[in-house]
């Protein structure tokens, strides 16, 4: 029970440096994948823990939840590829942070 | 029960499958969606017991309030006369929305079809998010508003500035959904050590005997950590302050007609989650959340309105007014916690509490129709080509008379002046904090940063309107007309907010009753 929290704590921790240091979109995609990853886990370790099947499903649909995800990020990042030229984040500046 | 839905999935889809087909006839893809929504709406209207046919006794959609559209044992869904007013007030933005893009999407526009489907989908999750109650289900729910939002910010894929502001959104959506996820998995996991078991569903966690610390005090640092999680994610998308930094830029970026949805709607999904969440789920958990969420809405007014003022743009200065905004809300949530929690559910208690989430609910509606409005005048003066900058707005008042007006009128209600909309909901919000002193005298703070706030922000409203009428428009501007579905859809905000004192008598009734169903008194 430890290791899989532990694990998911690093996946989390991992995910959200991922977020904020790596400027490439696609890298940026695939931390965010990886936040969602570390919350299914924590589900299916709890639910294999206590017996309740639930949380097996709860994983499930979130793996759908991140695919659709994915897919969605991976078009926005297309179409910015498209007008910019580049999906390397820090270049893209029209708005003000 | 679930028909309004039902109808609008189908219209969404209809939409979608028919944007192949009339590719040249957008005017026949509008009607489709506007018919849809407005069914939608009008039955949603019969189902709170407020219709035509229910005046007439004619009863064609039975009330779901009460025991019919309690599915909380299969579904994880109560569709309760609070969800009904959330799912209300989503349908109308919808509908506004809808009606002016007609005015604002030009005719040659591609892919309008998906246009018109993502965004009934995107509805769709919001009324489902209202109704929900499992942590995992408003997850899902959550979900799918946010993911055809994330789209249709993109929807002029040519434009650098709408792309941009959709990846933004995107990363900031992601991987707040991502930490509501892990704060849920988290609760998931808590529930299991205390006598309920492992459940997301809130009213289990609500008890009794709930989820408390009571007997478990080894529960109280995970505890923490996902309501820090929670409050983070859903913060985002409310825009609270420490996560607000997307919310100018992708107001700014996106196509006006979906700033409006995202202003009026999105950012409401996240207060209904908020209510659902802390209100009945967590409210028993003996953690201090409720100075977190106070502190939080006092820095989200202050933050707001302070850095509204230095703002050129008239779309960016909306955006952190509408940030400020989203603080009033917050207010609600500590009101009606502190009210419940502090003592044994009394008379004084349970009213204070009622007082406190119909203040909530009331602003937030009031709220949805004054920054549908505000958006649309921006959105019908860029239908002519006018720059969403200050200085593009001068003499404003003699080049679109009606929509300078509706303008003044819509900002004059966001501070709070008194026969318009936004003076009630905030009279109601702002009074019920009042009351909440008696339990916790700290609440006068919210009161006093409220009424401070609103006054704060009367000076960038009325620069906008001394630009509007004061100022001379520039040299050779003349007169010009505005799209008449944008007219439209004004004027129907217009309506909602300077009538808001006859429809509050209307729905106040029906509000009370909602706010007693909610806490389940």
């Amino acid at each position: 029970m430890e290791y899989e929290l532990l694990l998911s704590g690093a996946l989390l921790c991992i995910g959200l440096y991922g977020v904020l240091a790596r400027r490439n979109g696609i890298i940026v995609l695939m931390s965010i994948e990886i936040i969602l990853n570390a919350s299914i886990l924590n589900f299916v370790a709890f639910s294999s823990y206590s017996g309740n099947p639930s949380g097996q499903i709860f994983a499930l649909l979130g793996i759908a939840v991140a695919a659709a995800e994915a897919a969605v990020g991976l078009a926005v990042f297309l179409s910015i590829y498209q007008t910019h030229g580049s999906i390397e984040l820090d270049k893209i500046r029209f708005l003000k942070w | 029960m679930f028909l309004p839905e039902t109808i609008l999935v189908v219209t969404a889809l209809a939409s979608a499958v028919l944007g192949f087909a009339w590719r040249k006839r957008p005017e026949a893809l509008w009607a489709v969606a506007l018919v849809g929504t407005g069914l939608a709406s009008f039955i949603t209207i019969d189902m709170m017991g407020l219709g035509i046919t229910n005046a007439l006794h004619l009863s064609l959609w039975p009330s779901p309030i009460g025991t019919r559209g309690n599915f909380t044992l299969e579904l994880k869904m109560n569709v309760d006369a609070f969800a009904l007013f959330f799912q209300l007030m989503f349908q109308l933005v919808a509908l506004l929305v809808i009606i002016a893009s007609r005015g604002f999407i030009r005719a040659e526009e591609p892919h309008q079809g998906e246009y018109y489907a993502l965004m009934l989908l995107a509805v769709v999750g919001m009324m489902f998010t209202a109704a929900a109650t499992d942590l995992f289900v408003l997850f899902l729910a959550f979900e799918t508003s946010s993911l055809s939002t994330f789209a249709l910010v993109a929807y002029r894929k040519k434009d650098r500035q709408a792309t941009e502001a959709s990846a933004k959104f995107f990363i900031i959506g992601a991987v707040s959904s991502g930490i509501v996820l892990f704060g849920i998995s988290l609760i998931y996991g808590i529930a299991g050590t205390s006598s309920i078991g492992t459940t997301t569903d809130l009213i289990l966690l609500r008890g009794p005997p709930g989820l408390t610390l009571a007997g478990h005090p080894e529960i109280e640092p995970p505890l923490i950590i996902a309501l820090v999680f929670l409050i983070a994610g859903f913060g985002f998308k409310v825009a609270v302050v420490p996560f607000h930094m997307w919310a100018p830029d992708v107001y700014q970026g996106s196509p006006t007609t979906i700033s409006v949805l995202l202003t009026a709607a999105s950012k409401n999904v996240g207060i209904v989650a908020l209510f659902r969440v802390f209100l009945i789920g967590l409210l028993n958990v003996q953690v201090d959340w409720i100075a977190a969420l106070a502190v939080l809405g006092i820095a989200t007014q202050t933050v707001g309105n302070i850095v509204a003022i230095p703002q050129r743009s008239v779309k960016r200065m909306l955006a952190y007014s509408s940030i400020a905004q989203a603080g009033y809300i917050l207010i609600a949530i500590p009101v009606g916690a502190v009210a419940v929690q502090s003592t044994a559910p009394g008379d004084r208690a349970s009213t204070v509490a009622i007082y406190g989430l119909v203040g909530g609910m009331l602003h937030v509606f009031v709220y949805a129709a004054m920054k549908a409005g505000a958006f649309l005048v921006v959105a019908g003066t860029e239908s002519r080509g006018i720059a969403d900058d200050m200085e593009a707005y001068k003499g404003l008042g003699r080049r679109m008379p009606f929509l300078a007006f509706s303008m003044t009128v819509f900002l004059l209600s966001l501070a709070g002046i008194p026969p318009l909309g936004g003076f009630f909901s905030k009279f109601v919000l702002f009074s019920s904090a009042v009351n909440a002193a008696s339990f916790n005298q700290w609440f006068l703070a919210l009161a006093i940063s409220g009424v401070l706030n609103s006054a704060l922000s009367l000076y960038y409203y009325a620069r906008v309107i001394w630009y509007m009428y004061i100022l001379d428009p520039e040299e050779g501007a003349q007169k010009e007309t505005v799209p008449r579905p944008i007219e439209a859809g004004v004027f129907i905000a217009l309506a909602i907010v300077m009538l808001t004192a006859v429809l509050a008598a209307f729905f106040l009734g029906f509000l009370t009753d909602a706010a007693r169903g909610f806490f389940g008194f």
